[in-house]
């Protein structure tokens, strides 16, 4: 059925109406395929700047790992001729260049001091890397003296302007420049390392400031590396001095100990021979009253055999002969006295075996041990030990207070006490006063040595612990008696001071913290 | 406001209407790109306002009843392009509490220009959830029909209505929703 007259217009109207809202709608696909096309093209560049951005890190990461590797390398070897290849495929790895030297120099000589290492990247042909070897000598040539004669850092070469043999041949492989890099240790050359380089528009400016960097942070990792070797050898050596001057130092503490043996000697010499003395005596009247016990016991034999032959007359006379001889020699106050003096000798023999065996602990060389000791044992064994020292110089008073338990090298802390004891006597002139007392001060155990001696004049105060200083005439004392004693007192967390009136006496002081 | 919502405008006129009508709003809106929107531009608030204005002229409609029926219309065709996709099971009620903070909060992140209204939740019970709109557009009833058009979609239909509030330092409009039984 055709179209009536009517509808013509209607549909005319209805085409309009299409037309325009196909006009409309064509403009707005016109607009939206020119924003298409922009956001294509945005988003093709930062497609690129991307790309780039990726490349940039990828470089950068194979750079850290570079940076990282040298760090685990100087770490883990001492020896840079370890360092090197490891370093020279790194570093063809990262700027994917074809080859490159190292020339291991003498840093004293300034010389090649071994073969060149030649690293070829793996994807360079056989008889291109046979070319490349070749080039060395040439390089080398070009290059060497310049490395090694300036302070040059870098040096990079366009093989067009070299005149280098071989340079056309590697232009022809594309590869346009050398570029040479010092690792200098201390300011001296140890290595050169030389690279052959594709065309500048690979634009090599950045890697070698990279490579400089590099190079330049071995150097100072391998200077850094050899001055904490040197540190460490010093160390060492410092140990070793520091292990001598203890020994020596034990050695000097015994022979002061020595030396107040030496001192003492005499004291207790006398000490000794007292009771040596009325032992002997003991034991000869001993042998004198044996006499007496032997005749009386050879007719108490007598008499019992008489008794057991039944021999009564001679039985009452030996009996007779026996009880004059009891009274003649007053048996019970004789018996009364072989006990007396036995045990006298028990006695005078133990003092002997005390005085020996102070002296010998007193004396043994043995290495500062700490254990837990009561001071006022230590003060009362140097005053047994001194004790002929003193007694005819002053009069000797105590005063020990009941003491905490201090960890303590008593052997030493003896030594101090014997020291002062000795001096103090030795600063008496006539007969003066020692006074020792222990006490617990502020927290602290306190021992005062004071004498009524000469005393110590003002300006020498403060020279009395150093070593070889002493105020004694020439062979009384060794001069080391104070420093030494000083360095006891010290070792064992302690302090000594003293305080001195000249003319009138001195005073010192021992005192050691009380441990919680 | 996006090209995209004045071609959901001109798709219901054309739909209910016909092109006619629509060349008809054109030509009294008169907007300067002769009504060839790009979905992903954006163009002046202005150019919709004039066709609301043209409409409600055309089809002697109060305004709010046509925005409101505009976001009915509208809201299916955005929740197809939302920058987020949500779990399942999620409630009419618990997308409009996310709203703000992930649809809204995910397209300023996709369009930068983008300035979506500020919605956020006052009160939630089991039937009705006041909302606080703020927008410099002051599209409320649009809002209301976006929210209508959303209960449709989850099968959850409601009643939106908006009203002024002035419990606070500035005027603010209060969105009411209700469940419809």
């Amino acid at each position: 059925m055709g179209e009536t007259d009517s509808d013509a217009p209607s549909l005319r109207s209805e085409l309009d109406d299409y037309r325009i809202a196909y006009e409309r709608e064509r403009d707005a696909r016109k607009r939206a395929e020119r924003l298409a096309e922009q956001y294509a093209s945005d988003l093709f560049k930062a497609n690129e700047a991307l790309n780039i951005k990726a490349l940039e890190t990828r470089v950068s990461h194979a750079q850290s790992q570079l940076v990282m590797s040298i760090v685990e390398y100087v770490q883990a070897h001492s020896e840079l001729a370890d360092v090197l290849p490891k370093l020279m495929d790194n570093i063809l790895k990262v700027t994917r260049w074809p080859v490159g030297f190292c020339d291991r120099i003498d840093p004293v000589a300034g010389e090649r001091s071994e073969g060149t290492l030649t690293f070829i990247n793996g994807v360079v042909r056989a008889e291109i890397a046979a070319l490349l070897r070749r080039s060395r000598g040439p390089i080398a040539r070009l290059i060497d003296r310049r490395m090694l004669d300036t302070e040059q850092s870098e040096y990079v070469v366009e093989l067009e302007a070299s005149g280098m043999v071989l340079a056309g041949e590697l232009q022809m492989i594309g590869l346009n420049h050398i570029v040479a890099l010092p690792l200098r240790v201390s300011g001296k050359v140890h290595a050169i390392f030389y690279f052959v380089c594709p065309d500048a528009r690979n634009d090599i400016r950045n890697t070698v400031v990279f490579l400089h960097t590099i190079v330049s942070l071995l150097g100072f990792l391998v200077e850094n590396k050899q001055k904490t070797d040197l540190l460490n050898a010093n160390y060492s050596q410092l140990q070793l001095a520091h292990r001598s001057l203890k020994d020596t130092q034990e050695q000097l503490m015994h022979t002061e100990r020595l030396a107040s043996v030496g001192t003492l000697a005499a004291g207790v010499a006398h000490e000794i021979n007292n009771p040596v003395c009325y032992v002997k005596t003991n034991l000869n009247s001993m042998r004198h009253s044996w006499r007496h016990v032997s005749d009386e016991l050879g007719l108490a034999n007598d008499l019992v055999r008489c008794v057991i032959a039944a021999e009564w007359e001679n039985a009452k006379q030996i009996a007779n002969d026996l009880e004059r001889m009891r009274v003649e020699h007053d048996q019970s106050l004789m018996l009364e006295d072989l006990h007396a003096m036995l045990e006298d000798c028990v006695d005078g023999t133990n003092r002997v075996i005390d005085i020996v065996k102070g002296l010998k602990q007193f004396a043994r060389p043995s290495s500062p041990v700490k254990t837990p000791v009561d001071l006022n044992q230590c003060v009362l064994n140097a005053l047994r030990l001194t004790t002929n020292e003193l007694k005819y110089k002053a009069n000797v008073t105590t005063d020990l207070q009941p003491l905490p338990a201090l960890l303590l090298d008593r052997q030493g802390i003896e030594q101090v006490l014997v020291n002062l004891l000795v001096n103090a006597a030795q600063a008496i002139d006539v007969k003066g006063e020692i006074h020792v007392a222990t006490e617990v001060v502020d927290g602290a155990v306190e021992c005062r040595v004071k004498d009524t001696g000469c005393g110590i004049q003002p300006d020498l105060l403060k020279k009395i612990f150093d070593p070889f200083y002493t105020s004694k005439p020439v062979g009384v004392g060794t001069g080391l008696g104070l420093s030494i004693s000083h360095s006891i007192i010290r070792n064992n967390a302690g302090d000594i001071d003293v305080e001195s009136f000249p003319g009138e006496g001195s005073l010192f002081r021992i005192r050691f913290a009380v441990l919680p | 406001m996006k090209g995209s919502i004045f071609s959901c405008l001109q798709e219901m006129v054309e739909e209910r209407h016909g092109i006619r009508v629509w060349n008809a709003l054109l030509q009294v809106a008169n907007p300067p790109n002769g009504g060839a929107w790009v979905s992903c531009e954006s163009y002046p608030d202005e150019q919709l306002y004039a066709l609301v204005d043209a409409m409600t002229t055309m089809f002697n409609l109060d305004k709010a009843v046509l925005l409101k029926e505009f976001g009915q219309y509208l809201f299916p065709r955005l929740h197809g392009g939302m920058p987020v996709r949500l779990p399942a099971d999620t409630s009419l009620f618990d997308f409009l509490e996310l709203l703000d903070n992930l649809i809204h909060f995910e397209t300023r992140k996709v369009d930068p220009g983008a300035r979506p209204p500020r919605i956020t939740l006052v009160s939630r019970s089991q039937d009705v959830m006041v909302l606080r709109y703020e927008s410099e557009r002051s599209l409320a009833e649009l809002a209301c029909g976006l929210i209508e058009g959303a209960g449709k979609l989850f099968a959850e239909p409601v009643s939106a209505s908006h009203e002024l509030a002035d419990d606070d330092e500035y005027p603010w409009v209060r969105l009411i929703v209700t469940r419809r039984r």
